[in-house]
Formats: structure tokens, sequence, C-alpha cells
């Protein structure tokens, strides 16, 4: 690029501004109510395409399906201003892109080395920015007419994948975190350390999901919360602490039973309790 | 009109012809001879002057063919000396002829034999050749084998006078060794009959020859071969092998072999002679000859054969390459270059006066005399003896390039700043200079191919790169103890640190030396590796490992060689497994290095600059197919760059830290606005 690669993110904000000149033209042009929705559509989500594409190109990893990522939210957000189907599908598709990359392309953790900062690396960047873009989307898709069928909206699907993809994230920096060599490794049956850190880390993001369940009245939070939470507490007590001798092992028996009493009054409380409430 | 102007252009013609072969007579150089030495006549009238190693040497080279096998010779004289001129006292040239030297005879007239009377200390014969004839070297056969004497040779007309012709020669035929040698050559003179005495004192007398023969010469005797010393230095070496650079007086001398003279006793090692010579782009080692030396002492006779038949050298300098395989380094006492039969010079002195011959420009060519019509009878005229007297060096020819010369003296302009490292050269000598790289070019040239020479304006002085075969040894001192090496508590181990003298040096050997004579350790080379990440250890790497091992009380234990692979680390870390016994001591070690010198023409005294540190810089492209000739064939005066300075800092060609954060702050604004105003253009539920 001519020396200019530090300053590439200029670029799509110069054709932004073209873009943003043929949305005012259309605009006055067309009076209200004599719009074509398609066109409009089409030219203002080339031009959000356009902004939300100039912070990720000056990123060095990954900016591709963080701008992917932006532009389905942007998406979302213009299908609130613009009641044209082409836009949900259009953020919908994108959305599912990412979700298919980062979740479902293993290899993707192998294109490029990993950082030199535990925690703060580029996995942070890409995993929490794409997750936030698809719970955004999400968010802003439910006030909207995004039904796909009867049973299936957009909305859920995107914080759904959202919430997996903060899910895979919290794994991925765990991973990272003890790794060693150029490429990242999971490794479930490492140390107790490590298996412990996991655990950790899953009752940490069950109570999480759990408390946004509750908060956002979500039905399908609270159960994939307790869900996460009963493997947690298996796999800490049958696994990780499995490796302890004598009286330890009975302790930690003794913690099992605790833990699933514990989540059986949550159950109680926040799921079947609440039978009544809508989804 | 047209006669007439046809005329006045003839005039004209003419004119400019004669001025213009006026000015280029004016031009013609006088010729420039770098040696001077005196030629003194032996008489009045005709002189026979012997050519010498000296003559050979400055002046221009001797040129041989090889002779028909009926001649019996290997060579044959065809030409040279073509810038050789005498001159009387007045400054007048002196005619002369140079004529070629006789045909060694080779016929062999056999004699008969006369025991003489032996003693406890001496035994021999007689030999009578039937008649008075001109001979030089006497050959025995059927002497029963194995047999080392020492022998004296007599000659004489008659049987009551005898003329001592070698003093202490050595005869033997000892097959085991493949050593023999039953001839004994003499100077040239009248003899029927020849004396052998063999020295019986310390060792048992040999049975009479079968059959004795002697080899007759012509009458114009100095066909024999010709040796003069070469001088030597020994150079640094890897261990189990000796190198010496033989400096040869001048170059193209017609050297057909070496004779080596050693110390020490026996011997049994294979010789090789390198001579620098272009090879693609490079100039490059090339044997030219090579034997295997051998040598047997029996109690304080020695028999041996140390010649090394040679290929005619191109330049001055040799290499002489012995590997000594488990024994101690050669012992090289004195070099003597063998040279084919020389010619000699006729020339009419008229009052026998000395003269002056003057030899060494280079570009003279030959003289024409009228005393080439005597050139049929001169070898049968009888000619006084003249001799030489002391050569003087009158200084080398200039080396400015003459106008329009093809040959590439400066090269194109190179940009100086562009390179990491700009070193000064010495000034020196005017001519051929070689420019020893040193260890710091080594590690901070890329791969030797950004290497210039450049003089104060940028221009490039073409040069030719030469590889040597003998290392670069660079002392190392001795090893540091490495405290932070980790032992495990079984192991009895040593660990040393190792510090080169940079790091990214090439492939290399390390030299270790121990003072303990009867041994036997594991030792093991490591580098400390980087991590694979930021939060990575960094690990150790092996790269060689060896076992040194020395069981002989008697002798001291051969240096112990390492090879080391190219590193970009400056430290290696040493561990000797000791086993259950005390740490080896160690000497100081050294790294050899592989050895690289420019050779280039310095023509003037500009001052001249070594530049390298230039990575993606191809290799130059100079004209060599001319430079060659001028580079190889003559004394390079060897001169080191001045010491390295530090690199300088390349220029920064990324932006600033703070531009970064301007740039990245205009950005998030520029796309919080851009977002503003499509909210405020796209209200919510836009009516289709």
């Amino acid at each position: 690029v001519g020396g200019f690669g530090g300053y590439i993110g200029a670029l799509p904000i110069g054709q932004a501004v073209l873009m943003l000149a043929l949305v005012l033209r259309l605009l006055a042009i067309e009076p209200p109510g004599q719009r074509q929705l398609g066109r409009l559509a089409l030219v203002a989500g080339a031009a959000l395409a356009f902004i939300t594409v100039a912070i990720p190109l000056q990123l060095d990893r990954q900016w591709i399906t963080i701008g992917w990522a932006l532009e389905g939210a942007a998406l979302a957000w213009l299908y609130r201003r613009i009641a044209y189907r082409g836009l949900l599908v259009w953020s919908a598709g994108l959305c599912a892109v990412v979700f298919v990359r980062l979740a479902l392309n293993p290899a993707v953790l192998a294109y490029h080395p990993r950082g030199g900062l535990p925690i703060w690396n580029w996995y942070l960047y890409t995993y929490f920015v794409s997750a936030a873009a698809l719970l955004g989307a999400g968010r802003l898709l439910r006030a909207t007419d995004d039904r796909i069928d009867e049973y299936l909206r957009v909305s859920d699907c995107l914080i759904g994948g959202g919430t997996v993809l903060l899910f895979l994230l919290l794994n991925i920096e765990i991973a990272d975190f003890y790794s060693t060599g150029p490429t990242l490794t999971f490794n479930f049956s490492a140390d107790l350390a490590q298996d412990l850190t996991y655990t950790i880390g899953w009752a940490l993001f069950a109570i999480g999901l759990l408390a946004a369940g509750i908060a956002g009245h979500s039905r399908s939070a609270r159960v994939a919360s307790l869900g996460l939470l009963v493997i947690t507490v298996v796999k800490c007590f049958l696994h990780d602490l499995w490796r302890l001798g004598g009286l330890y092992r009975v302790g930690s028996f003794v913690g099992l039973a605790m833990c699933l009493a514990m989540v059986a009054v949550l159950l109680q409380r926040f799921v079947l309790g609440a039978q009544k409430e809508a989804v | 009109v047209s006669v007439r102007t046809a005329l006045r252009w003839a005039v004209v013609l003419h004119v400019g012809i004669a001025l213009g072969a006026g000015r280029g007579a004016a031009q013609t150089p006088a010729p420039h001879f770098t040696y001077e030495r005196a030629a003194i006549p032996g008489a009045a009238g005709p002189n026979r002057l012997a050519v010498d190693p000296v003559l050979v040497a400055g002046g221009r080279p001797l040129a041989y063919a090889p002779a028909p096998a009926a001649a019996g010779r290997q060579l044959t004289f065809t030409g040279g000396l073509e810038d050789l001129r005498l001159y009387d006292s007045s400054g007048q040239e002196v005619p002369y002829l140079l004529v070629a030297a006789p045909a060694p005879s080779e016929h062999w007239q056999s004699g008969s034999t006369l025991p003489i009377l032996a003693t406890k200390e001496e035994s021999g014969f007689e030999v009578d050749l039937g008649s008075l004839l001109r001979i030089d070297r006497l050959r025995l056969s059927g002497i029963p084998a194995p047999f080392l004497k020492r022998v004296r040779l007599e000659g004489g007309g008659d049987r009551n006078h005898w003329s001592v012709l070698v003093a202490e020669g050595t005869l033997f035929n000892l097959p085991d060794e493949r050593l023999e040698r039953e001839e004994l050559s003499f100077p040239a003179g009248e003899f029927q009959y020849l004396r052998l005495t063999w020295n019986d004192r310390n060792s048992a007398p040999v049975s009479p020859p079968r059959a004795v023969a002697a080899r007759v010469v012509a009458p114009q005797a100095g066909a024999l071969p010709v040796s003069f010393p070469a001088t030597f230095e020994r150079r640094p070496s890897e261990p189990r092998r000796s190198r010496f650079r033989l400096h040869l007086p001048g170059p193209r001398m017609p050297i057909t072999a070496l004779e080596l003279s050693c110390g020490g006793g026996h011997l049994l090692r294979q010789a090789r002679v390198n001579e620098p010579q272009l090879s693609g782009t490079e100039v490059v080692p090339v044997a030219i000859g090579s034997a295997l030396l051998r040598r047997a002492v029996r109690d304080d006779l020695v028999a041996a054969d140390l010649r090394i038949s040679i290929n005619r050298p191109e330049g001055t300098e040799l290499e002489l390459v012995v590997d000594d395989g488990d024994n101690p380094p050669l012992e090289l006492l004195a070099v003597s270059a063998e040279l084919p039969p020389l010619p000699w010079i006729y020339f009419e002195s008229a009052a026998g006066a000395p003269l002056a011959a003057r030899f060494g420009a280079p570009t003279l060519a030959a003289p024409r005399y009228d005393l080439e019509a005597m050139r049929e009878s001169v070898t049968a005229r009888q000619a006084a003896e003249a001799h030489w007297g002391d050569v003087r060096n009158l200084g080398p020819p200039p080396v400015e390039l003459p106008a329009g010369s093809p040959l590439p003296a400066i090269g194109a302009p190179v940009d100086v700043t562009a390179f990491r490292f700009a070193r000064k050269i010495p000034p020196g000598p005017l001519g051929l200079t070689a420019l020893v790289l040193d260890p710091a070019v080594l590690a901070h040239s890329s791969r030797l191919t950004d290497l210039r020479i450049a003089d104060a304006s940028g221009r490039q002085v073409p040069y030719l790169l030469e590889r040597l075969e003998e290392p670069m040894s660079v002392d190392l001192g001795d090893l540091a103890r490495d405290p932070t090496g980790n032992t495990p508590p079984s192991h009895n181990e040593s660990h040393y640190r190792i510090t080169l003298p940079y790091d990214r040096l090439p492939s290399s050997r390390l030299v270790l030396s121990t003072t303990a004579r009867v041994f036997e350790r594991t030792l093991t080379l490591q580098i400390e590796r980087p991590p694979v990440d930021e939060r990575s250890s960094p690990r150790r790497q092996t790269i060689g490992s060896n076992v040194w091992r020395h069981t002989d009380p008697d002798t001291p234990a051969l240096a112990l060689v390492l090879d080391l692979p190219p590193l970009d680390v400056s430290t290696v870390a040493l561990t000797i497994s000791e086993g259950d016994n005390s740490p080896l001591p160690l000497s100081p070690a050294r790294v050899l290095l592989p050895a690289y010198r420019l050779r280039f023409f310095r023509t003037n005294d500009d001052p001249l600059d070594l530049l390298y540190g230039q990575p993606d810089l191809a290799a130059p492209r100079y004209d060599l197919a001319l430079l060659a000739p001028r580079v190889l064939g003559a004394t390079a005066h060897e001169v080191h760059p001045d010491a390295e300075a530090s690199a300088a800092a390349l220029p920064v060609k990324h932006g600033t830290t703070t531009e970064t954060k301007v740039f990245w702050g205009a950005l998030i604004i520029a796309v919080a606005v851009l977002v503003f105003l499509i909210a405020r253009l796209l209200t919510k539920g836009e009516p289709a």
C-alpha cells in the first residue's frame, strides 16, 4: 500500500463519505412515502459497511471477521430504520458467517501466532467484539419483526450465537494462558490448576448467564446456565478432584453433594418455579 | 582546378600525417624497467651468460612447450624474456641472443667395475668407462634391496688422481617404504674412471652392483634443472594439518616441482600445493600438485622423497597443505623450487667492460638484432663465461591505466549511506592489494554479497572475492566457567561459557586443547534459543557433541575440533561429562572461521572504504574476465580494514507513536460522526 498501511482505515472513511452523499441525494430526490426502500437500504447499508470496516482494517488480525460482525449489527440497526426485509437477511447472513468462522472453524486459532500477553490478545478483541456485535444485533432485532417462522426468531439465534462465542472466548483465553509454543493447545487433562481454572471459569460463566437470564427474563438462558452449572460441578468432582486421594476425595464428594443440592434449589427457584413465565 | 585542389588536399594530408606521426613518436613513452643488473663479461669477444632464477622472476615469463618424447625431455624452451636489454657504459644497446640450452643427452655409457680393497669401515668399487667422457650422472643397478648407504664418489682421468664429485651422498632402495634412489648427480666433467666408496661404519656392506652406467652430456652443458630457495611462512591451520604460504620471486615462473626439507624422523604424509585461481565469480584455491611425502631414517641415514611436482603457477603465492594425521605439525625447514633447464645469453663484448642488463618491462616487445644471423653457430663458438652482478630494483612501473584501457579500474557509483558499516582501508602501495576480511565482516555482511569498496566520491573499486583454504583463527582465550550450568546431582559435569567474537557468524570450528594425556570425556555444545513466544522460557539446543579421548601418556593429546553451525548467538555453552574424574584442564580455545580476501587494484592514493551491511544488495557484477589476469598474476599487498564502528541507525520509516494515536483518535471520531449522520438522516420507521 505504498507505505500507507498504517493509515488504511482512512480509505473506507472516505468511501463512506461518498456513500453518505449518495444517501443524501437519494433522500432529496425521493420524497418521503415514495421512496424505494430497497435502493435506499442498499446505499445506506453500503455506507454502513464502509464505516464499520474502518476500524477493523486498522487491526492486523481477523479484521475481516470483526468487520462482518460490526456490519451485521449495523444492518440490524438499519433494519429498525428501514423496514426492508433484505436488511434482516443480510444482517443475519453476516452474523451467521461470523459465527461459523469463529465457532465451527478450529483453524481460525492457527491463522495467527499467539500474542505476547495473556488475556489481552487478538482472541479477546476478535471474539469479544464479534460476540458483542451478535448480542447487540439480537437485542436490536428483538423489537422488530424478525421471525423466520412461527417458532424461530433471528434475534434469539444471534443472542445464542453471541453467548456461545463468549463461552468459546473464555475457554480460549484459559487455554492460551496455559499453552506453550506458537499455537494454542486445548488440554483438559493436564494438571489440576488448569483443570480447575476451566471449572471455575465455567462456573462463573454459568452464574453470569443465570444472572442474565433472570435479569432478561429469559428462561432458555436460565436453563442453559443451570445445565452448564451441573456439567461444571460434575466435572469438578468427578474429573478434577478425582486425582486427590484419601480424605480429600471424601471431602470432594461432600462438596459435590452440597453443590448439587444448591443447583436443585436454584432449579426449583428460577426454572421450575417460573414455568408460567413467558420465555 | 580539380588537379590543383587535389594537390592541395594531398599536401594537407601529408602534413597532417607527418604531424600526427611526430606527435605519436613524441608520446611513445620510454620503457620503464623494474630491475637493473650488472653483467660482467668474462673477456672481450663472445660471452656466455646464464639465465638464472633472478632474471626469470623479474623478466617476462619464460615459455616452454612439451617436447617430443624422442627428445627425452619434458619441456622445451620456446621463448620469453622479451623485455631484456643490455646496455654498455655509454647507454648504447648491446645485441644479444637468447639461446635454448642443449637437450641433455640420454646416452648412458656402461662401465666395468673393479672392487676396491675393503676395510671395516669402507668398501666400494671403481668404474672404467673405457675412454674419457663428459659425464654428469652415475647409475647403479642390481644391488640387492633393501639398503640405505652413505657414499662418496670420486672421478679421474687416470687411476692415480681423483677429484671428489660427491663428498657425502646417499643411495637407497627400500621397497617397503617405496623409496629408491640409485643415481648420483654431480657437476659435469670429463672422466674415464669413477670410484664409489660405501660407508660401512653403521650399516652392513652391500653387494656390488650388477651394472653401472654414466650419463654422457653434450659439450655445452647447462641443461640441468635449476633450483632456487623459496621463502615461506607457517599459516594458521586446523589441527592435524600444516599450512604454509610460499612466496615466489615472480609471477608465471616455469616451476616444475618443489623440493621440501623437513625436520623430524620418519615421514609419510600427503601434501598438496594450491594456488588461487578464478572459478566463476570467486578466486578459490586450486590444487596444482600433490605428492606423498616419504622419509625413512635409519641410524643417521635418511632416505627421502620430498618432491612435489606441480603445474606452472600463475602468481607469486602458493599454499602448501600437509595432512599431519596424528603426528606433530610438519617441521618444514626449507623449500626449493625447481625450474626446467634454462636458456643462456650470447653476447659479444667489445672491450670486456661491464654491461647493464635491464628487465621487468611488461609491455616491451622482443628486440630484433642482426646478431640473429649468428644463432646457428653460437653454440659451437668458444665463449667466455660472463657472470651477473648485483640486482637493483628501479621501482614498479606506473600503474595508471592508459586512456581507453578496457580494464575496469573504477566501477559505478554506489550510495555509501545505504550501508550500515563503512570501514577505512589503510593506505598502501599502488598495485594489487588483498584486503583481509575479519570476523566483523563475516558477521555483519549479508553472505558477503553486499561488500563494496568505494572511493571518497562514492565510486566503486572492482574487486575479486578470494576464498582461502586456510582458516581464520580467532583466539578465544581461557574458557570461563558457567555458573548457570545445570548439573544433576548424579552427574559430574563441568560447564563452560564460550564467547564468540560476534553473533551471526558463519559455519566455523571450535578447537579445544588440553594438557591432560590420558582421558576420555564426552563434550556437548549447546546454545540458548530464544523462547518461542514472549511467555515461554528460553530453551537450550544441542548443536554438537563428541567424545574426546587420548590414551598415550607419552604424547600430548591432539586438539579436538567441533563443528559449529551458523549461529545467531555469540555465547555457546560447553558441558564436559567428567565421569568420576577430576575436571579436564582446558587450554585457551580458538575458533576457526572461513577466510576471505578482496583482491583489488589500487591505482592512486585516494582513501578507500570497505562498505557492507545492506542485506538486500546483490553481489556485484564486475568485468571479471578482464580483471582476473591483473589481480591474480601479481604480488598482492595484504591490508586489514580499520576497526569496525558501531552500526549506524537505519532511518525509521514507520510513523511515530504520537502520529498513530492521533490517527486512531481521528478515525474513531470520524466513525462516530458518520454513524451520527446516518442516524440523523434515516429516521426510525422510514416510510416507504
